[in-house]
């Protein structure tokens, strides 16, 4: 069973933001949402800048479900995190809930009106039925249900972004840091999917 | 004759107002949708890359495997 989760490796990311042009272009994302962000971590440190791409990692536990008032979240059998629009009444709690600021609001309404939540669906559509008209116009392209993986990891220049099987790209990033020695730090890795220890904290270090 | 009428026509009037309501879209949250599983494949079968078996768990799986792999510059 696939396991889909996103890896960003720090150390690879040279913040071209191809995959936020990427996304937005083939999910048509309206204007003032993104999807996915390019992120700069230690800004204006020498030697300890880096960048990351920060989208909705598809948590195990997702807070966002665990908020929203009207359950409008649901998790597809690989893992994938999705909502339904019909349902979504924006009231913007999985916004504050998110630990990567995944949820977005369009805000083009009459009085800064805003809409439903939007927010990646690793390419995976929502619960309309898979490539059909309504599926694209609320949620974007389905590409797992083509075949495909998410259109940012795909494209990635340098694929500092990884996405699809998580032991797939656990595996390929593995083979990066002991080929290169460095740069094993997965920011939000744990934060998404937990910890190796189970949330136990290491040992020898303090609680 | 003509009173008749008249009341004929503030009746209807009134009936209509009465009804209008009805046409008004639910507003009320509904519940959310089944969603259909990636595997079992997308209607537009221009996009839907070759090698693998809409419906097919096992061979989608396969064909995600295989896809992720060419994300991995050291395998190639």
């Amino acid at each position: 069973m696939a396991r889909m989760k996103f890896i960003c490796d720090a150390d690879r990311c040279i913040e071209c933001n191809g995959c936020v042009t990427a996304c937005k272009a083939e999910h048509d994302v309206p204007w003032g949402v993104n999807r996915r962000r390019v992120v700069t971590l230690n800004d204006g440190i020498v030697g300890q800048e880096r960048s990351i791409s920060v989208a909705c990692m598809h948590c195990s536990d997702a807070p966002c479900m665990a908020v929203c008032p009207v359950d409008c979240f649901y998790r597809t059998d690989d893992g994938v995190v999705l909502h339904d629009k019909d349902v979504c009444i924006g009231c913007g709690y999985c916004s504050y809930a998110c630990p990567f600021g995944a949820p977005q609001f369009p805000t083009n309404g009459t009085f800064g009106l805003r809409g439903k939540m939007d927010k990646c669906t690793f390419c995976a559509g929502g619960p309309e039925a898979n490539g059909s008209a309504a599926e694209n116009e609320k949620y974007g392209r389905n590409r797992l249900a083509e075949g495909k993986l998410p259109v940012c990891a795909e494209m990635c220049s340098t694929k500092a972004l990884l996405g699809g099987d998580g032991d797939v790209v656990a595996d390929i990033f593995r083979t990066r840091v002991l080929q290169r020695g460095k740069g094993s730090e997965v920011w939000g890795w744990g934060t998404a999917y937990g910890k190796p220890s189970g949330g136990k904290p290491a040992e020898g270090s303090k609680a | 004759m003509k009173a008749g009428a008249v009341l004929a026509v503030a009746v209807g009037v009134g009936a209509a107002l009465c009804v209008s309501g009805c046409g008004e879209q639910p507003q009320t949250a509904t519940q959310r949708k089944v969603d259909a599983t990636a595997y079992s494949g997308s209607t537009v079968s221009g996009f839907t890359e070759p090698g693998w078996k809409a419906g097919d768990k096992i061979s989608w799986e396969s064909q995600m495997r295989e896809r992720n792999k060419g994300q991995n510059e050291y395998g190639r």
